[in-house]
């Protein structure tokens, strides 16, 4: 008798990533046995579904609603992200942000989580050999300029795995 | 979060599993274990070691609160590497039982207290049950279960990710205190019948945890919760379907 397999974290950021202006962007660190693994689940052609691969943007807090956000994969750095949809992994917008980030009500303050599916994306760079190193960047690109009292910030940038069921 | 009904589940069942465990060993050694059974404090405080009592507290603990733990471990679980996270649920626990201990110490001497005061009476309970009533629909009460709900972004790496979680399991277990406090200190209290109150006061407060965080008002939480779920444990999932079937054939 075989058990499905559980969710797995693959690699996550060290601190608070802060965005303002136009974007910033952080540095997911992967655990050996977590780019073993997504190595593995996105080179799996075999008959079986394989994994699908999830970007987490978790607890986002800050002041303005009125945002998008749009999440790249691995841009070059000092490239324009705009020049580089392929890399796109998703854009989120920030709706309900300025209430969720406030301990009040219903809210306990943490902000709101985004997942976004980027088994496609990171199965092209590895294709590509883009994808070589322990560690993947993430750059979050807000559509619209920031202004610095937006003070949006990402609590945690991470990847998960998550078994086809 | 990423949520796996299938995942929760097992990992529910294991918790649930821990805990059954230790209400046998508590049901089973009713002198050793239930230290919070007025019969037995005061021989105990006087013979037994401190540590003992801790222990005895913390297999409570185990019985009581493991079951509404749950969905704290389940969010650990996902943000912790596979290989951290036994490290990182301990971290968790210690953090957990650490306030707990300490609430269990002030409980504890309340009720020797009590005892001294009023030896095999019902009032102190009584007057505590009163308590723990307005306590259990105060707004207060909501904000703690509120906190209890809330999780908190964890390092996943190092020093960071052990010390988030020892955090973590301090602040769970601060809200839970807060909100609990009242009916453990009413178990307690209990002359006789510690046993049954205990579990009465653990299927509460497990199933007001099952209720979505709310905005903080006077209301009842938790007895609804806990005889819905009754009925759907006696009753099965199936029977709301059922007679609806049957009403649409008619």
């Amino acid at each position: 008798m075989t058990f499905p397999k559980d969710a797995e974290l693959l690699g996550s950021n060290s601190e608070e990533l802060e965005i303002k202006g136009s974007g910033a962007h952080t540095l997911v660190r992967l655990s050996a046995d977590g780019r073993r693994k997504l190595v593995a689940d996105l080179t799996n052609t075999a008959g079986r579904s394989r994994s699908r691969v999830y970007l987490l943007l978790g607890n986002i807090r800050g002041a303005n609603d009125a945002s998008v956000l749009n999440v790249y994969i691995n841009p070059p750095e000092g490239a324009h992200t705009g020049e580089h949809p392929d890399l796109m992994a998703g854009a989120v917008g920030l709706y309900g942000l300025r209430r969720a980030s406030i301990q009040s009500g219903q809210h306990d303050g943490s902000g709101l989580t985004f997942v976004l599916d980027v088994t496609t994306t990171l199965g092209e760079l590895l294709t590509t050999k883009s994808l070589d190193a322990d560690v993947i960047r993430v750059s979050i690109v807000p559509q619209r300029q920031l202004q610095d009292s937006a003070g949006i910030v990402v609590a945690r940038v991470s990847i998960v795995s998550v078994p086809a069921q | 979060m990423i949520y796996n009904s299938r995942e929760y589940a097992r990992l529910q069942k294991r918790v649930f599993s821990i805990s059954l465990i230790a209400w046998i060993v508590i049901l089973l050694e009713p002198i050793s274990s239930s230290c919070c059974a007025p019969k037995q404090l005061e021989m105990l405080l006087a013979l037994s070691p401190a540590v003992l009592h801790a222990g005895n507290w913390g297999l409570m603990l185990i019985a009581m609160m493991a079951p509404t733990l749950v969905p704290a471990i389940y969010h650990i679980r996902i943000s912790s590497f596979v290989r951290r996270r036994v490290r990182s649920i301990a971290l968790f626990a210690v953090g957990y039982g650490a306030v707990w201990i300490a609430a269990g110490g002030v409980i504890l001497a309340i009720a020797l207290g009590v005892m001294w005061w009023a030896r095999q009476s019902y009032l102190p309970a009584g007057a505590v049950a009163a308590v723990a009533l307005v306590w259990q629909a105060s707004p207060l009460k909501q904000r703690c279960l509120n906190r209890t709900h809330g999780h908190r972004a964890l390092a996943a790496f190092g020093a960071a990710a052990d010390w988030d979680l020892f955090r973590m399991g301090c602040e769970h277990g601060l809200w839970c205190t807060g909100s609990c406090w009242a009916v453990m200190l009413f178990s307690t209290l209990l002359p006789e019948g510690h046993f049954l109150a205990m579990v009465a006061v653990s299927a509460l407060m497990f199933c007001e945890r099952l209720d979505p965080p709310k905005t903080p008002s006077w209301q009842w939480r938790g007895f609804g919760t806990a005889l819905r779920y009754l009925h759907l444990r006696v009753r099965g999932p199936q029977s709301r379907l059922v007679s609806f079937a049957s009403n649409a054939q008619i």
